[in-house]
């Protein structure tokens, strides 16, 4: 049933000239013996903007959308003990920015040392710095690298002329170049099984989706959306997501909570309380960059080893056993030595600090 | 639809009179529209048009890409799925989501997918036969298949259709369980034996739960993960994810593992114990535990004077001990543990005497509130069975289970099953039913002892060989959904003989996998997470949930939904063709709210899962757990979750013989012997028929079985330590390139590549390096992969993840499509063995491999 | 059943669980925009005109207008404050942001693309409340369907406007709204009205993607 058919069908019963409906209302309103169509709604002056879909454009204020991070630092912590190396924040970085294959924003690097059975692997997750000392910005000649509020160091496809300065300045790998069209693999017209199955093209027509099936149109609120041959990209700390009042999707997709993200210059942060907690490192401190990314705790937090000065000390290692408390139970314990500690873990705990993503978002966005 | 009265003719007239006169609070600038009262003409120069996004909306559904099944949301914007999340309405897994939860929106929007049904038009089936598919409509489809069905119940030959099933939801028993019966077949063959069937049976014949288990690890002081690796894989890795960093706060965590598992490079200790071996570990443990007192009195019980007379190589008089809530403590040590010290398990379970001994005993003071992890890996051996209640029993050592901090079951949930299929059996269909099934569970051989019964569970792979065998008759037409048998088996080329074998093959399936290329008709099926209604049941965090799959997407392709949808239109095709009972049976589902029966297979679809779920949204029938307005409450929501756990109810009311924690296993005696009696028979028999050792008493307890491994041991073999890649979604997500890109989140793995890991010494012996192509072998298959030196690789073994070496299911999982294989599949060299007693495939150590450096390098 | 044109992917499932009841659109686009406006501004605070006016709206809908006296008209107005105006805890906020985010709040992402959509029309808001209040999104559609009248050869285009619209907002919280007004609302006149709001919306969305095809 079709609305827009019946009219033009209605109007062609009343007369073959369908331009001219002054005249088919001229006759309406003889028969309906009433105000023409016409002259009840009134005809309009100005036309209307077409409606369609927002794409990039250059932004003449840089911190257009970022106000409330105005004076803010933001920092993220990445907490070893809690990663289990999963790699959910890489992919759903990946779906989140559209990146196209090959590509990683958020990436790991990992590390086995050891000799068997004395192995120790390490998982690191990775991302840009957002380096306060950044290389890629200073390296920039077009200042497509900026820093915008918040300190994180933003790109503008607009004024970048794909120079890679920047690739060749940054140390730790994080900005990454474009060849060719995104997502080329899905313009490929090769059907597994003829007539069964799809193409990527076609599988792309059907979904819509503007480039890949699963395009996210989120990510056009800063920068493209899909970023093209010619220049560079990288991560920005989900910055359409920060205008939206939203963590960056790492941080919110990490089913461990291992990633901690706040403003270093609020003391009361989750940031700041956990620095203050732990001595955090750094990647490649010793370079000056000043990272913005800090990583605490361990990996492996394996704790039992033979109280010992070595081998070559003369007395029998001694075990001790590296009791990690819970309040079940020991509170009730009938050797007193025992509850004492129990109670003061137990007190630790209560003032235990909220890091949830929530207590996070309602740091940074109220 | 309009009417032409006078009455609106004059409203109208007087509406439109009044809208000329402007309206309630026209102004001049109103010029847009007449009337107009909230919205006016714009002085700003404001022409930005709407921006992108915020207008997305998370939809709920659920996962099945493992038995984790977490509830999610999907982030639709313009009818598309953009992004992935944990429910954040699930009290089981939350907002959380593990890596592969992801790799769904690649699955749904492959291209590789089948968007239509299709039809074999070359009539020879093999491995290097091109089926010849074409393009067919659904018509046609089944249109064939109901003719073949009803060819069969006319010729009586209605047993030898078959019904397989891989993963599902719990609409199931439509396709699974009513559409065989109806028809006249016993045979409905799932895959619970090619998945963990082995590893329920200890905690059933200790304490009576034949199911996943989950555990409280949040409250747990001491967590001894025996072959599971619970941040990486099954069961409920987004939970365990989450939980885990407070866990490694709280508790001390032990893994014993063959290979540097993500859980063992995060654990306080690893033993790397020899495949196969896991049970000397386990029974050495228990051992110390007793002889150390440091059982967990309240649970167990004690000594009636309280002094401990469990000493290595003494027997104890049963009669000096005061048993709680077990049961057989004595026996147990009597006839099992007092010679098993860690000194004797030190010299072949490749633990040092000293861990073990410090593992057991920490472990146990860590009680009650200390867990034994039971996974797959020292339970789906040959001899695995015993490993399971071994390793099990610990938790009844510690108290644990059924208890805070320790092992729960499953809360209770309040679903319902299917309107009764009885009065819809006609004589052909209860003639057909009273045979046997083709996968020889129930056979001397074959025990498969699910739920204490003979021949009670599946014997999956087993059925290949019925088939090739006909015994007990031969197969002639097989409907198999939501699986990939002929790679997903262990020596997967029986598979590929016994499809060529049947004459005719049905697929429900999203892609053209290896076992649809042996197939007659192709049918496309929806994606579970996207496309379709169904619901889950899973575990975790002291809760249970029941998550719904729903449709979030329009359905990009033709396909339809294998488990009612597709039994909907089949019905019909039956009844035009004069029976009917299908599609009467299907029309007493009626939809709880109106009581209306479905007329058409979207109806049907709907009603069913309402029915299913009725008691827990209908606000006349709730049981228990989340209260929800009505059925757009609960579907909104996505998820209905139970009570908290009733820690401590099963205490003395176990599902066992003698309603305690059995050490000494009356109800396995039970079992055992019915089956032998079954047999005219007896136990010993039985068990030397299955290929276990022990004979006489020890056959009721928890005891260590020397492993069965085919290939013999030497300095050229290397026993397979298979493992399950944290990117597998099941065997489904190798056609994803995300699954390529990240697979160095396996430990050790390789961006892009498949490889066999070897610990650099027997590396450098055997002069392999980095990168070097290889064919790894034994006497039942061969495959080919990449090499890799690793110092997580225990020397001696070969360290290789499950998933890839498909040659069919898309262009990013194979080589070639059709042809050649990208990667190489374990399965093919994996010999067909059992763990008898449950009737699970043996994955575990199994197998000595062979290795030999491909003449060929490339990459 | 199975349908030939289905196989070429054309194939597009209504899965709601509750399907729209084929509420009586009027066919004519005229009428459908008159519907919208009276929609809209029955949900004004009330005067005397709003019984009029909502009987009116029934009989375009060809809704069956029951024999029943209409009620007080103070007892509207208290129950009109009690639901959407305050000042006490609004029953059912008449605002998308709340029910859209999920988390009820207002000024919310959703709102601020609801202003931008009434500014690709060069529109801005005159009532003093949010911008996703439901009087001001039902005469927005008002606005979209009268241009559609308007137009000749751009009715389409129009069409496709008011589905994008509908579907990214009111049609999305339309239903959790009605839930929320018949829950608290202690008069019929809402409760109908409420209830001919969603059946309306959702139905004329239905309608505009089955035109799509």
């Amino acid at each position: 049933m079709s609305r827009f058919k019946k009219n033009s069908e209605e109007k062609q019963r009343n007369g073959d000239r369908i331009d001219e409906t002054k005249h088919q209302n001229s006759a309406d309103r003889e028969s309906n013996g009433g105000i023409s169509r016409r002259d009840f709604f009134k005809s309009i002056g100005a036309g209307a903007a077409v409606a369609g879909m927002a794409t990039s454009c250059t932004r003449t204020d840089p911190n257009e959308g970022l106000e409330d991070l105005e004076g803010t630092n933001l920092v993220m912590v990445i907490d070893l003990q809690r990663c289990t190396g999963c790699g959910g924040c890489d992919i759903a970085c990946k779906s989140e920015n559209n990146l196209r294959e090959g590509h990683f924003w958020s990436h790991h690097i990992t590390h086995t040392t050891g000799e068997f059975p004395n192995v120790r692997y390490e998982y690191l997750p990775t991302l840009c710095n957002h380096c306060e000392n950044a290389p890629c910005e200073k390296a920039c000649p077009t200042s497509a690298l900026h820093k915008v509020n918040g300190g994180v160091t933003a790109h503008d496809p607009i004024k970048c002329i794909g120079c890679r300065a920047c690739i060749i300045n940054c140390p730790y790998g994080e900005v990454h170049a474009h060849f060719g069209e995104p997502h080329s693999e899905w313009k490929s017209e090769d059907e597994l099984i003829e007539g069964v199955t799809g193409s990527p093209k076609s599988a792309l027509e059907d979904t819509g989706g503007n480039g890949v099936p699963y395009y996210n149109p989120e990510r056009e609120n800063f920068g493209e959306g899909n970023r093209y041959h010619g220049i560079v990209e990288k991560c920005d700390f989900c910055l359409h997501r920060l205008k939206e009042k939203k963590l960056p999707a790492c941080v919110k997709r990490c089913p461990t909570d291992a990633r901690i993200f706040g403003d270093l210059n609020d003391p009361n942060s989750s940031v700041s309380r956990v620095l203050a907690k732990y001595r955090p490192f750094r990647r490649m401190e010793h370079l000056g960059t000043q990272p913005k990314v800090f990583y605490v705790r361990s990996f492996n937090s394996a704790a039992d080893y033979p109280q010992t000065k070595g081998e070559l000390a003369e007395m029998d290692a001694e075990r001790i056993d590296d009791w990690k408390f819970s309040d079940i139970d020991y509170l009730e314990a009938e050797d007193p030595q025992t509850r004492n500690i129990a109670m003061l873990m137990n007190a630790d705990r209560q003032g235990k600090i909220d890091h949830s993503k929530k207590a996070q978002e309602e740091q940074l966005f109220g | 639809m309009k009417k032409k009265n006078n009455n609106t003719t004059n409203s109208r007239k007087s509406f439109l009179k009044k809208a000329l006169m402007g309206g309630t609070a026209a102004t001049l600038g109103t010029v847009m529209a007449p009337g107009l009262s909230t919205l006016k003409a714009s002085d700003i120069e404001n022409r930005q048009a709407p921006r992108a996004g915020q207008n997305g909306r998370w939809e709920a559904s659920s996962c099945l890409g493992c038995t984790s099944w977490c509830s999610v949301q999907v982030y639709v914007q313009n009818g598309r799925a953009t992004k992935i999340r944990g429910n954040p309405n699930s009290k089981v897994n939350g907002e959380n989501l593990c890596v592969r939860g992801h790799l769904g929106l690649q699955q749904v929007y492959d291209p590789d997918r089948l968007k239509q049904p299709m039809k074999r038009t070359n009539p020879n089936k093999g491995r290097d036969e091109d089926p010849g598919f074409v393009p067919i409509s659904w018509d046609e489809a089944l249109d064939t298949i109901a003719d073949k069905i009803m060819e069969l119940r006319n010729n009586d030959e209605s047993h030898k259709f078959m019904v397989t099933r891989g993963r599902y939801t719990y609409l199931r028993d439509i396709l699974y369980d009513r559409l065989p019966k109806i028809i006249g077949s016993p045979n409905n063959i799932s895959h619970s034996a090619i998945c963990a069937e082995a590893e329920k049976f200890g905690p059933y014949y200790t304490e009576g739960i034949w199911a996943y288990r989950q555990y409280d690890v949040r409250n747990a002081r001491y967590v001894l993960c025996w072959g599971a690796d619970p941040i990486a894989t099954n069961r409920q890795v987004s939970y365990y994810n989450n939980a885990w960093g407070e866990v490694l706060s709280r508790a001390k965590v032990a893994t014993v593992e063959p290979r540097l598992s993500a859980t063992a490079a995060k654990s306080d200790e690893w033993l790397p114990v020899i495949p196969g071996e896991d049970g000397a570990l386990a029974v050495a443990m228990a051992h110390v535990i007793l002889t150390k007192g440091l059982w967990y009195k309240e649970f167990v019980g004690d000594f009636v004077d309280g002094e401990n007379r469990f000493r290595t190589g003494e027997t104890v008089d049963e009669n000096l001990f005061d048993e709680n809530y077990t049961h057989g403590l004595v026996k147990w040590w009597n006839f099992e543990l007092k010679d098993r010290t860690p000194e004797w398990a030190a010299e072949r379970c490749g633990v040092s005497a000293d861990q073990i001994e410090r593992v057991a005993t920490q472990f146990a003071e860590a009680a009650p509130h200390a867990i034994c992890w039971v996974g797959g890996g020292p339970t789906m051996q040959v001899r695995g069975a015993y490993n399971s209640m071994a390793t099990h029993a610990l938790n009844g050592l510690v108290g644990s289970a059924d208890n805070r901090g320790g092992t729960l079951a499953s809360n209770p949930e309040y679903s319902r099953g299917f309107p009764s299929v009885d009065p819809f059996l006609d004589d052909i269909a209860r003639e057909g039913i009273s045979r046997p099934k083709i996968d020889q569970r129930g056979y001397l051989e074959f025990p498969a002892l699910n739920g204490g019964r003979s021949g009670g569970g599946v014997v999956t792979n087993r059925t290949a060989d019925g088939i090739l065998d006909e015994d007990p008759y031969d197969i002639k037409m097989i409907i198999a959904y939501f699986n990939n048998f002929a790679f997903s088996n262990p020596q997967s080329d029986r598979w590929e003989k016994a499809m060529s074998k049947v004459p005719f093959n049905v697929h429900l399936t999203t892609h053209a996998t290896e076992y649809s290329m042996f197939c007659d008709i192709v049918l496309p099926a929806t994606h579970h997470m996207f496309e379709r209604h169904g619901f889950m049941k899973s575990i975790g965090n002291a809760h249970r949930q029941l998550p719904l799959n729903r449709p979030v997407i329009d359905r990009v392709w033709d396909v339809k939904t294998d488990e009612t949808e597709f039994c909907w239109l089949l019905a019909e095709k039956l009844a035009e063709r004069g029976f009917s009972n299908m599609l009467d049976h299907f029309k007493e589902y009626r939809d709880p709210e109106t009581g209306a029966a479905p007329e058409n297979e979207e109806e049907f679809d709907l009603y069913a899962l309402k029915y299913a779920t009725r008691n827990l949204w209908h606000p006349d029938y709730y049981q228990g757990g989340d209260r929800f307005d009505g059925w757009e409450d609960f579907y909104q929501a996505g998820v209905w979750n139970s009570n908290p756990y009733n820690f401590r109810g099963r205490w003395g009311n176990m599902n066992t013989k003698t309603r305690n924690f059995e050490f000494y296993s009356e109800t396995l005696k039970d079992a055992l012997e019915a089956h032998a009696e079954r047999h005219n028979t007896n136990v010993d028999h039985v068990l030397e028929t299955t290929h276990y050792l022990a004979r006489g008493e020890r056959a009721f307890v928890p005891h260590y079985e020397e492993p069965l491994v085919h290939g013999e041991k030497s300095e050229d073999t290397f026993h397979l330590v298979d493992y399950k890649s944290r990117l597998n979604r099941e065997g489904r997500s190798q056609n994803c390139t995300w699954y390529y890109e990240m697979k160095d989140i396996d430990l050790g793995n390789v961006v892009g590549e498949d490889v066999a890991q070897f610990n650099p010494k027997d590396a450098r012996r055997l002069g392999l390096q980095n990168g070097d192509r290889i064919r790894l072998y034994s006497d039942y298959g061969e495959l080919e992969c990449t090499a890799n030196l690793w110092e997580g690789v225990q020397p001696g073994t070969v360290v290789k993840a499950y998933g890839q070496g498909h040659w069919a299911t898309g262009r990013h999982a194979s080589k070639e499509f059709g042809k050649t294989p990208r990667g190489g599949n374990n399965n093919q060299v994996l010999p067909a063995d059992y763990d008898r007693l449950s009737g699970s495939s043996a994955f575990y150590g199994v197998v000595r491999l062979r290795v030999e450096k491909l003449e060929k390098q490339h990459a | 059943m199975t349908n030939d044109n289905q196989i070429n992917g054309e194939y597009s499932v209504k899965q709601n669980a509750s399907k729209s009841q084929n509420p009586s659109i009027p066919e004519d686009t005229e009428q459908r925009a008159v519907v919208y406006k009276l929609l809209a501004d029955c949900y004004r605070p009330p005067d005397d005109m709003i019984h009029e006016d909502f009987e009116t709206l029934k009989g375009l809908l060809c809704e069956p207008s029951q024999d029943i006296e209409p009620e007080p008209i103070e007892k509207v107005k208290v129950d009109h404050a009690r639901l959407f105006i305050g000042p006490l805890e609004l029953v059912a906020p008449p605002y998308g942001s709340i029910y859209l985010e999920g988390d009820g709040k207002l000024m919310t992402g959703s709102t601020e693309n609801v202003l931008h959509w009434y500014g690709s029309e060069g529109m801005e808001v005159m009532m003093k409340d949010m911008p996703d209040h439901i009087r001001i999104e039902l005469e927005f559609m008002y606005y979209m369907v009268y241009r559609e009248f308007e137009a000749e050869d751009e009715a389409a285009e129009w069409q496709k406007k008011q589905q994008l619209f509908l579907k990214q907002h009111l049609s999305q919280w339309i239903k959790p709204f009605e839930k929320r007004v018949k829950k608290g609302t202690e008069t019929r006149f809402y409760r109908e009205l409420v209830e001919i709001t969603s059946r309306f919306v959702l139905g004329d969305l239905e309608l505009l993607e089955q035109n799509q095809n």
